[in-house]
């Protein structure tokens, strides 16, 4: 077997905030991610699914464990992971070509790299006509397509999504969906596609890991062996689609159940 | 009045105090905003006195500028810098505070190092509301301007209204208000606009 592209190690993060007790976000979380792999990450809302995900990109240290990425420890941001945010987390003072352009200005591209670049991607996830606007200018789901063409252009070999569709309307969520994986058929990137929706986590991936209610532990992990070429309508269809979505669905039903006493008191 | 140039050189002189102070006021406003709201020390130490200032009527402090700088262009221009920077603390600090760490996280992730993330994202972010503080200053230091000139200044447009109403030329008097309150109005405008131009990305409320 090869090295693992991510390995998460015994990852615990506690909380401590200014007023009340200690909050348990994760405890001891242990995964590997091979290169090229689809993994979505559902769990209960409140579970530490986002956390996980700012933990790998960097963002926040965790209280103990360890994530190793390439075969190294990391602890901060790096240019092998891109992040795509539900709320876009675009840069509003820029416009679409802009946003798009920071990352490769940054990497200190020369200029026609980054017009080819900036084109490319523009072409990719159909955002031309849309080049001089502003991310207030544009509907939920361009926004979101700029995010995806801003992280890709910049060529990460991680992509870690947390929740990128949760606040689009069901019909752009379904179209963006299949880009997604149109893109990932063609790149193989490793992907982590946080998310809370049960079909779209078995529609998209190739591994399923179901995290507990608080404190998120992983419960379970479901693999899906759909054939991804096939129409969304075929692969829905399918039985072993119905199959494993009835399967996860069941694990995470019961984490939800078990969420709702503990809120519920 | 008009003829003899005295109603232009005394707006001249109320223009250029004006300017004088606003620009200390924007400048100095803007890097004390970003350090109490990047670091404690700063903030703390100078917390209190913004809190305790913000209320406290500027022209009161007239007197006690008149013993320190006497009744000179130092003075006036002291005073409006007192009353303008205070909005343009406040606001640049709640700008600064106010910066989405999805913002900062998404540059760091697109390879922006620490050490640059404040020009490249906590000052872009944070122009709106230092855009505002500005839009606030502005009136507070016309105000000021006239409230001092009534007292510490032998020129300036508030120097003038109250030449005018002392000696009962009140039409004067109101003429000089009149051409005051329009120039304002029309500085209000044209800020108003140079943000709106600049600011068009912006989609606050």
């Amino acid at each position: 077997m090869g090295r693992s592209k991510i390995s998460v190690r015994g990852l615990s993060k506690v909380f401590n905030p200014l007023k009340g007790n200690p909050v348990v976000a994760l405890e001891n979380v242990n995964f590997d991610v091979e290169e090229g792999e689809f993994i979505a990450i559902v769990g209960p809302s409140g579970c530490g699914k986002s956390t996980l995900l700012y933990m790998i990109a960097g963002f926040i240290q965790p209280t103990k464990g360890e994530i190793i990425v390439d075969g190294r420890r990391i602890n901060s941001p790096g240019p092998d992971r891109g992040i795509v945010f539900q709320e876009y987390a675009l840069f509003p003072w820029l416009t679409v070509e802009g946003n798009i352009k920071y990352g490769l200005e940054e990497k200190g591209l020369d200029q026609d790299e980054i017009d080819e670049k900036v084109s490319k991607y523009i072409r990719l996830m159909g955002l031309e006509g849309f080049e001089h606007k502003y991310p207030k200018e544009l509907s939920g789901g361009m926004k979101q397509r700029v995010a995806i063409a801003r992280t890709l252009a910049y060529e990460p070999e991680i992509l870690l999504m947390d929740e990128p569709f949760g606040a689009l309307d069901a019909q752009t969520r379904e179209l963006l969906q299949e880009e997604l994986l149109r893109i990932w058929e063609e790149t193989r990137k490793t992907v982590l596609f946080v998310t809370h929706s049960v079909d779209e986590a078995v529609y998209l991936s190739q591994r399923v890991i179901i995290m507990t209610c608080r404190p998120g532990r992983v419960k379970n992990t479901v693999n899906v062996r759909l054939d991804k070429t096939l129409s969304r309508e075929d692969v829905i269809t399918s039985r072993e689609f119905v199959e494993t979505r009835h399967k996860v669905w069941v694990d995470v039903r019961e984490e939800v159940m078990k969420h709702y006493c503990i809120v519920e008191g | 009045m008009i003829l003899t140039g005295e109603l232009i050189i005394n707006l001249i002189i109320t223009l250029f105090r004006i300017a004088g102070g606003l620009f200390l006021a924007i400048v100095i406003g803007i890097s004390l905003g970003f350090a109490m709201a990047t670091k404690p020390l700063v903030r703390n130490f100078f917390d209190p006195i913004v809190t305790l200032t913000y209320p406290l009527p500027k022209p009161a402090l007239v007197p006690l500028t008149m013993v320190w700088l006497g009744v000179t262009n130092k003075a006036a221009v002291f005073v409006i810098f007192l009353g303008a920077i205070l909005p343009v603390i406040i606001n640049t600090f709640h700008g600064v505070k106010s910066v989405d760490d999805r913002l900062i996280w998404a540059a760091k992730s697109l390879g922006t190092p620490e050490k640059n993330i404040f020009w490249k994202v906590v000052l872009p972010a944070s122009t709106p509301y230092i855009a505002n503080g500005i839009r606030i200053a502005l009136p507070v230091a016309f105000i000021v301007s006239i409230s001092v000139e009534f007292v510490a200044s032998r020129a300036g447009m508030g120097n003038l209204i109250s030449y005018y109403s002392d000696f009962g030329f009140y039409d004067y008097m109101f003429a000089v208000i009149l051409v005051f309150v329009l120039v304002a109005f029309v500085i209000d405008r044209v800020t108003v606009a140079i943000m709106e131009r600049y600011l068009r990305w912006y989609d606050g409320k």
